[in-house]
């Protein structure tokens, strides 16, 4: 194709696509603000908190805590405080959640476990990893024979669980020809290993007050 | 919209959506600050205690907006108020998933204001917890030969910080603050990590008890933290030995095995990890039962095997922006320096602990 006619092989003018030319910007624009956040650590260069507080100590490098140590801090500061505001300089995950979002954290711990992410909060175990035990209820009035345990119990929302009815940590029982009694490996006492005189009910847990919320 | 650009966008959307959205390991952390006013009756008279830290000291409960109320800052909030007869506010700055370095310099040090104002009596932090998280999950994925450097590294990590950390709540912190303390760590999931590692040990040729490696760890951060505490003009609130053993003596020593688990201040880093990890190792129970009696166990771990367990409602903290509020103390006296629930949670716990060392006056 000769460039001089400025025709394309099908006879248009050639130019550059406008689709191509926007995704070019929109790449490029994508790629500077991902490079920019890649080559600016955490708690290092000029925030905004740092560039309001002349106080501010130089800062040990996120992440390279073997290689660097902190510099001495400087001496209290005289004069005003400065203003109180959220400082913190770095992204984290509301920088990543859309408006009005509240994915339940089990959700946020897979999501960042897709991405290979195991840091921050996905290092932590989802809500439900140890559930609360499910056993007999042991009113608080009821006197417990030796070996038995009243355990208590909270959700996840800070509401308080009916106790349950335990065996002590290496409690035995034994039959009536004094064999051992297999135990319950959880130690939560089933219903035919109650002592006598226990009303049998199993707990209920409490409804979730959020029900929106994820865990117990 | 042309075919070909039609065809473009599909091709590169997805790389635009990478760049854009995929957080990084900073990102994958969360802000749950708050500040919460225990409003005593017939004063106004305010003071403040400011708490920074991560998951622990927020009050972090599985969710990404919401924390619990009386996190342990704000449980010693009301200790305080009781004592001081004043308004206490409990700001806490914190950010769940944070590393030691995370927590130094992003809170304790970008955030520094909120430990300047003139009526701050009260300082006190916690980090390491995640360190020690992340060596312990980059451990357990390890299948070949064990390496432990990275459990090395959260200890070196921890230890820089916390010292970093002292040393400019040292500096900066208003003047007439009374009262430094650092809460050490409990170790969630022990019961947990009795099993084998997938790796093998270099000289052994064997599978580990994950336990065996992590607790030996473990002791030594949170000895370094009390130890430097002692040094640097902090207390130190340690809540490995609150929540980890018995509230009675369960192996008929003499002591209460909680008290036994105790930081003694001045012993030597052999003595304390010899204590914890051999001499009364038999003593260590997971918090998941905690014992206060030989027949009443309390689970001081939510249902994440990780965070304290907590008393009362939640308040608005993490994706949605933080609390700022006042309200009426739960309890207003404390027979023998106790609430009448202070063993039964969490954070109940550590808040006592921390209450514990307290000034008689702001």
């Amino acid at each position: 194709m000769p460039a001089s006619t400025g025709k394309g092989a099908a006879g248009r003018a050639w130019r550059p696509a406008r689709g191509r030319l926007v995704i070019a910007l929109l790449l490029a624009v994508a790629s500077v603000a991902a490079l920019w956040r890649l080559a600016t650590p955490p708690g290092s260069g000029a925030s905004a908190a740092d560039a309001a507080a002349p106080a501010a100590v130089p800062l040990p490098v996120h992440g390279v805590a073997q290689e660097r140590q902190p510099r001495p801090p400087l001496p209290a500061q005289e004069g005003k405080a400065e203003a109180e505001a959220d400082a913190d300089p770095t992204p984290d995950l509301r920088s990543y959640v859309a408006r009005g979002e509240n994915p339940p954290m089990s959700e946020v711990i897979e999501r960042l476990h897709q991405r290979g992410v195991y840091s921050g909060l996905g290092a932590f175990s989802p809500p439900g990893t140890s559930p609360p035990l499910i056993g007999l209820a042991v009113p608080e009035e009821f006197i417990l024979p030796k070996g038995y345990v009243r355990h208590h119990q909270a959700t996840d929302d800070g509401q308080r669980i009916d106790a349950i009815l335990m065996f002590a940590p290496d409690f035995q029982l034994f039959d009536a020809n004094n064999e051992p009694i297999a135990m319950p490996e959880n130690r939560v006492v089933p219903p035919q290993l109650a002592p006598p005189g226990l009303p049998i009910r199993r707990i209920d847990l409490p409804a979730p007050i959020d029900a929106a919320r994820s865990g117990r | 919209m042309s075919i070909r650009f039609r065809h473009s966008l599909r091709t590169l959307l997805p790389t635009l959506a990478l760049l854009v959205q995929v957080p990084g390991a900073a990102a994958s952390t969360l802000n749950q600050n708050a500040s919460w006013t225990i409003d005593r009756a017939g004063t106004t008279t305010k003071f403040r205690s400011v708490a920074y830290g991560d998951s622990i000291y927020a009050g972090y409960n599985g969710s990404v907006s919401s924390a619990a109320k009386y996190a342990a800052p704000t449980v010693n909030a009301e200790y305080l108020a009781a004592q001081w007869g004043a308004d206490i506010e409990s700001v806490r700055r914190t950010k769940s998933g944070a590393v030691a370095s995370d927590v130094y310099n992003n809170k304790i040090v970008a955030e520094r204001s909120y430990m300047q104002a003139s009526n701050t009596r009260v300082v006190t932090f916690e980090m390491c917890g995640n360190d020690g998280l992340q060596a312990r999950a980059a451990f357990k994925s390890q299948t070949g030969t064990c390496n432990y450097s990275r459990m090395a590294a959260a200890e070196s990590s921890c230890k820089t910080y916390v010292t970093a950390a002292m040393d400019y709540i040292n500096a900066n912190a208003y003047p007439g603050v009374k009262l430094k303390v650092i809460s050490n760590l409990h170790y969630p999931g022990y019961a947990v990590d009795t099993a084998q590692s997938s790796c093998k040990d270099a000289s052994t040729g064997a599978t580990v008890k994950m336990q065996d490696k992590f607790l030996p760890s473990l002791a030594r951060m949170n000895y370094m933290m009390c130890d430097v505490a002692r040094q640097k003009g902090f207390t130190c609130a340690d809540n490995f030995a609150q929540y980890m053993a018995a509230d009675y003596d369960a192996n008929g020593d003499g002591q209460v095995d909680s008290d036994g688990l105790r930081y003694v201040a001045g012993e030597s880093e052999a003595s304390y990890v010899a204590r914890i990890t051999s001499t009364l190792r038999s003593t260590i129970r997971d918090a998941n039962t905690h014992f206060v009696s030989s027949s009443s166990s309390y689970d001081y771990i939510q249902s994440d095997d990780t965070h304290p367990t907590y008393n009362g409602s939640t308040i608005t903290s993490g994706l949605f922006g933080s609390t700022t509020g006042s309200g009426a103390a739960r309890y207003s006296a404390f027979s023998g320096g106790k609430s009448p629930i202070w063993n039964q949670y969490g954070h109940e716990r550590i808040g006592w602990a921390v209450s514990t060392y307290n000034p008689s006056a702001p």
